[in-house]
């Protein structure tokens, strides 16, 4: 291979992205149900998207983290 | 730039672009993972961000709305059965429709589709509220969607009739 090696395995890398990625599209659905909530005065179920998303938020950031960690540890 | 010695110095056979911009092609493999990394993590904090607002916009919009004034519309006997007159609550931004429907009973709504906010007509000889935009209609005694794009059912308004004259006095489901 040209250059150095990438300091994350690819397998992690992968599986980190792909679970980004459907975070990212759960996140999409909560707004889209936050917007219809919101529409139909339903302030309640608003809120739950929200605390929902923010929760997905918080993983989001705890894999990234996870992923930051993990190739400092791998730096030559 | 970095300073990882390039694996592969650009040779003056090169294409041009490889002569301009001489990136070790792992580097830039674990350049791109990288951003897309921070892309899906800006991605996700916008979501959250949009969520939120959306939540705001409804809590403070609950609010406003928990206080609205009665408004007079019309005399009883200005709206025949089977007609509708049009009128503004709770302000001047929010047109609104009421309806007297055959059997006696008054209704009111929003004058705004769900589909995309075109204004809606009462058509009796069809026994519909018809958006002429995209064909949408709506069910006068409910509000409920009958046929078209529209997602929702119309938003409605509370009347009561006090002696002879009809008020508007709040949102349903406020």
């Amino acid at each position: 291979m040209l250059g150095r090696e990438p300091r994350l395995p690819h397998a992690v890398l992968r599986g980190l992205i792909i679970s980004l990625l459907v975070l990212n599209g759960l996140q999409l659905v909560l707004l889209q149900g936050a917007i219809n909530s919101s529409a139909l005065r339903e302030v309640g179920t608003t809120w739950l998207y929200t605390a929902l998303s923010a929760g997905l938020l918080l993983i989001t950031v705890v894999l990234l983290l996870y992923a930051f960690r993990r190739s400092r540890q791998g730096k030559p | 730039m970095s300073d990882v010695p390039l694996t592969h110095p650009p040779k003056d056979g090169d294409p041009l672009w490889q002569q301009d911009f001489p990136i070790n092609r792992g580097e830039e493999l674990d350049n791109s993972r990288r951003q897309f990394l921070k892309f899906l993590g800006l991605t996700s904090f916008a979501f959250f961000t949009g969520t939120l607002g959306v939540a705001l916009k409804a809590a403070f919009e609950e609010q406003r709305t928990a206080t609205l004034p009665e408004l007079r519309i019309a005399a009883v006997g200005e709206v025949p059965e089977g007609q509708a007159v049009y009128f503004h609550y709770p302000d001047e931004s929010y047109p609104a429709i009421l309806i007297h429907l055959p059997g006696g009973q008054f209704v009111a709504y929003e004058q705004k589709c769900t589909h995309l906010l075109c204004p809606v007509l009462y058509q009796p000889e069809h026994e519909r509220i018809y958006c002429p935009c995209h064909e949408g209609a709506f069910d006068p005694a409910t509000g409920q969607r009958l046929a078209g794009p529209p997602p929702r059912p119309l938003n409605g308004i509370k009347v009561v009739v006090r002696g002879n004259d009809i008020f508007a006095v709040g949102r349903e489901g406020a």
